[in-house]
């Protein structure tokens, strides 16, 4: 067999022998701590109980952030990742920023992102979350 | 030789690049009924009636092999998808039943916040689960 390809056929075994190092996650997940109501719909719950629905508070401001994980250490089945610490954070941050009595409208989309350069020799795996949201104060006279 | 070699790992590093990873979306802004994400303290106001639990997922298909004699057989299964409405569907049934003194929603209590979770590609989802609860004296939109 030509030296050449011989080299080849080696090149590829140890690229498939590699490519079995998985650095991936495989779940990522969030809780909400926060002392503000936050959710996912246009109405909320304020800790009173009260309901709050869309014509009780005005859209103070929209926000839209991006969390990116990566996978540093190699797992064959992926590891899990929390990211409650960051995104309640960003979260309290900006309603602190705007004065808001709370978060209405949050959405969150996730994707999951394959590192290019690195894909094929190792595959490096990261998620990325993008999560929006209307932060909103309460009318008075609710 | 050289040429073709650099040739053939640049195509496959950059098709490999080129994999398909689906996103997917959580949003619920249509959606009328309280769906708290945090955990609140006022227990005296809110009376847990059932747990809840609801996933959303985007069409994908999954492809299972198996060996018959000198076959190998492929079944393919494709799933529709599920997507924030019908979680919306799932949290209709799950408040069905309260009355117009009773506001239902999915609030969490300390115990057990909300959770989303994502997963593979393969298997990408968002789950929700918390507890439904109804307010009395509450009062409807």
């Amino acid at each position: 067999m030509n030296n050449n390809y011989f080299r080849l056929i080696l090149l590829f075994i140890l690229m498939s022998a590699l490519n079995s190092c998985q650095f991936s996650i495989s779940k990522m997940s969030f809780k909400a701590k926060n002392d503000f109501p936050v959710s996912l719909s246009q109405s909320l719950y304020t800790n009173n109980g009260v309901l709050i629905t869309k014509n009780d508070y005005e859209i103070i401001h929209h926000f839209n952030f991006k969390i990116n994980r990566v996978a540093y250490l190699p797992h064959l089945f992926g590891i899990e990742t929390d990211v409650s610490d960051d995104m309640n954070k960003e979260l309290e941050k900006l309603v602190k920023e705007y004065k808001g009595d709370g978060i209405v409208n949050l959405s969150i989309s996730s994707r999951k992102k394959i590192y290019f350069f690195t894909g094929l020799i190792i595959n490096i795996t990261g998620k990325e979350w993008e999560v929006n949201g209307d932060i909103i104060k309460i009318k008075k006279e609710v | 030789m050289n040429k073709n070699i650099i040739l053939l790992l640049g195509a496959t590093f950059f098709l490999n690049g080129c994999g398909f990873y689906p996103s997917l979306k959580l949003d619920c802004r249509d959606n009328k009924i309280p769906l708290m994400v945090n955990s609140y303290n006022n227990s005296k106001k809110f009376r847990e009636t059932s747990e809840f639990f609801s996933s959303i997922y985007p069409p994908f298909q999954t492809s299972e092999s198996s060996v018959s004699g000198n076959y190998v057989q492929t079944t393919t299964t494709k799933y529709a998808g599920k997507t924030c409405s019908d979680m919306s569907d799932d949290l209709l049934s799950a408040t069905k039943g309260l009355n117009d003194r009773f506001i239902g929603g999915i609030v969490v209590s300390d115990e057990d916040d909300a959770e989303f979770k994502m997963y593979n590609p393969s298997d990408v989802s968002i789950s929700l689960k918390g507890k439904v609860v109804k307010v009395q004296g509450g009062r409807n939109e």
